[in-house]
């Protein structure tokens, strides 16, 4: 199992540090939706600073969805998900490490982006620790619930917008506690609570998450 | 006698209708079972459901397996290689004998030796998406040498192969039923492998 | 012994029910067993909400829309979960049955959760002034039917009806375990701005001539959403099978 787990892991970091490309992409996505925000309202500081948070999680949800859309693609059009099905091991290690990698290779991007993302909305360095920590655990629980959706949406045509509406409501804890603890962190209000509940769902989501997606994608292929 | 897959009354599709109609058929160890029948007969929605990835609209597929296994092992060579495009084919085929075998260790070096068989020796470091199209279905076919399952399904092994290329791997799969596997393939063409039955789809 | 063939009629049960023309055929006596009570407890419920029921001594003659609004906010929260239930079912023991359920129950629980979300609004702009505030219930309530319209979008996208019903029972048992999650967060933001924190909740003891209506319009809803989920079971039953000789008997014969 653990072999398995490995061959996977190497085989998709390998194609992540091949199409570095792709990665840089999603990051654009993401500071581009954040740098535009505020064209879209007036500059007033305090504006910006109220509704950072908020503007913060909601690019990163899409920028996760977004990179969520293909996810599988590549490996079902070249067949490489049938090996993965046939495999005597759990379909369940292989998303493992298959989503782990997504991870690093999208999400941990968007961790290190949002913090300075967040200066430009005027918010003060004392909120740092609060967007990294909740950017650090909230981004694996979005790819992994995502990645249920991605699953089941695998062969559908136009499957993008679907999983949007099929993923975004699943997304509202995330949100609200993220931009909820960052907004905490700005006014100076206790948040450790909310922090403590944010890594019960990570923790919740890449448990339990796997096997979702397993039998996701064993339904998506019947599709 | 029990038979190693006894097919009966199955009828495949995707959604709810059947491409051809009931089959039945039997095949024990050493079997060479060809499937024959014009596009979009159902050939590959057939493999497919014999591998187990499509459930059957109708009918029941019996797999007999060995006293030491729930289901005997099984592998795939499909329409698609199973190649990553941005990898190598070292790096390909890494994975896929990793798939298959996760206990036993396939070195670089039988995977270079595999694929020098097959006249790839060059290009064995190269990314896949320089190869050709017939390069890197002897790629994906590497896996016949590389990987021992009990029971191998094949959807069109040769198309786009060479003549020479051909002849080796029809040789290969020959051996392969000689050694004990069942092999179940598809194909427009006659290959000249000694078929033991031939199932017709219409 | 008792419990062998207590377990092996229980097992013959269960798989007539699996018989899909069987189901097909008895479903058409029980829906009888729920339109009945529906239509009996509805009726009374309204009849008791407009006119038996005293004004209320705060809200006058408005509150009188919680007849209808409590049961449907209910409702909407248990077909939701009895959807999940099914899913589990259609996905560890294939039952056909259970997948139909989910596809059929779906845009009656979303019916639910709209009609909802609409008299709450209703009932909101004379008592808040507003038709909507980002209140914890409404704006779970709120994500909920966005989890219905997922799980029926999901259903027309999918060609086979097979995999559309598998589909929609993983969909409906991520969404089960996230409906807590989603409330207790929404809770939780609502305490976190001190904005408006209107509730409802105030004043919870209800005369028991207030109470009997209301619990006869959640067992008169009840009784609606399974009426009208087994009426769509049916009409889904047909479509499916549609080419299968069965459907095509009772068709002729009427």
């Amino acid at each position: 199992m653990r072999r398995v787990f490995w061959a996977v892991f190497r085989r998709e970091l390998a194609i992540a540090g091949r199409q570095r490309g792709a990665l840089v992409h999603q990051l654009l996505f993401f500071v581009l939706i954040v740098a535009l925000f505020p064209l879209g309202t007036n500059t007033d500081q305090t504006v910006l600073i109220a509704v950072a948070p908020a503007v913060l999680w909601m690019g990163v949800l899409l920028s996760v969805l977004l990179s969520l859309n293909g996810v599988f693609r590549a490996d079902h059009e070249d067949g490489t998900l049938t090996q993965y099905l046939l495999a005597g091991e759990p379909l369940a290690v292989i998303a493992l490490a298959k989503m782990i990698v997504h991870w690093l290779a999208s999400a941990a991007l968007l961790v290190v982006a949002g913090p300075v993302l967040m200066l430009m909305l005027g918010v003060s360095l004392d909120a740092w620790p609060a967007m990294i920590l909740t950017l650090a655990l909230g981004t694996p629980t979005l790819v992994f619930v995502g990645a249920i959706a991605a699953a089941l949406t695998l062969r559908l045509p136009r499957a993008g917008l679907l999983l949007g509406l099929l993923v975004l409501p699943l997304y509202v804890p995330v949100l609200i506690f993220g931009a909820g603890v960052v907004r905490a962190a700005i006014v100076g209000l206790p948040y450790a609570g909310a922090v403590y509940i944010m890594a019960a769902l990570c923790v919740l989501a890449i448990t339990l998450g796997p096997w979702a997606i397993a039998a996701a994608l064993r339904i998506g292929l019947d599709a | 006698m029990t038979h190693r897959l006894s097919v009966a009354g199955l009828r495949c599709g995707r959604g709810e209708r059947a491409l051809f109609a009931p089959l039945d058929f039997v095949a024990d160890d050493g079997d060479i079972v060809r499937i024959s029948g014009t596009n979009g007969a159902g050939k590959s929605t057939l493999l497919h459901t014999l591998a187990g990835l499509l459930s059957p609209i109708s009918g029941t597929i019996d797999w007999c397996p060995d006293a030491n296994e729930a289901v005997p092992s099984l592998g795939l060579i499909e329409h698609q290689n199973a190649l990553s495009q941005v990898l190598s084919p070292v790096e390909n085929l890494t994975l896929l004998s990793r798939l298959a075998h996760p206990a036993s260790r396939i070195d670089q070096a039988t995977i270079v030796d595999t694929l020098e068989t097959l006249g790839l020796r060059r290009l064995a470091h190269q990314p896949t998406h320089t190869l050709s199209a017939g390069q890197k279905r002897r790629v994906t076919l590497a896996r016949l040498w590389l990987i021992a399952p009990r029971v191998w399904l094949l959807d069109e092994p040769v198309a786009a192969l060479d003549s020479a290329a051909r002849r080796r791997v029809s040789q290969r799969i020959t051996r392969l039923a000689g050694g004990g596997s069942v092999i179940v393939y598809t194909t427009h063409e006659r290959m000249g492998l000694g078929d033991t039955r031939c199932v017709a789809l219409d | 012994m008792t419990s062998f063939t207590m377990g092996k009629s229980l097992r013959r049960r269960f798989h007539r029910l699996g018989s899909l023309p069987y189901f097909y055929d008895v479903s058409a006596r029980w829906a009888i067993w729920l339109a009945v009570p529906a239509v009996v407890c509805i009726a009374y419920t309204v009849i008791a909400g407009l006119v038996l029921v005293p004004p209320d001594y705060q809200q006058g003659d408005v509150f009188r829309i919680l007849y209808i609004h409590v049961p449907s906010a209910w409702l909407s929260l248990f077909a939701y979960t009895t959807m999940a239930g099914a899913g589990v079912v259609a996905l560890v023991w294939r039952l056909k049955l259970a997948e139909i359920f989910i596809v059929a129950a779906a845009p009656v629980g979303a019916s639910f959760t709209g009609l909802a979300l609409v008299t709450g609004a209703i009932w909101g702009e004379p008592t808040w002034g507003t038709y909507w505030v980002w209140d914890a219930r409404l704006t779970s309530e709120l994500i909920l039917l966005f989890l219905y319209l997922g799980v029926i979008a999901l259903h027309q996208s999918i060609a086979s009806p097979r995999t559309a019903g598998r589909a929609c029972a993983l969909l409906s048992i991520v969404g089960v375990i996230n409906v807590p999650i989603i409330h207790y967060s929404v809770v939780w933001w609502t305490t976190l701005h001190q904005g408006a924190t209107l509730s409802l909740s105030g004043g919870s003891h209800m005369e028991s001539d207030m109470l009997w209506p209301l619990l006869a319009g959640a067992l008169g809803f009840s009784c609606l959403f399974g009426w009208l989920t087994l009426w769509g079971m049916r009409v889904q039953l047909l479509w499916r099978e549609r080419r299968s000789r069965w459907v095509m008997r009772r068709i002729v014969n009427g």
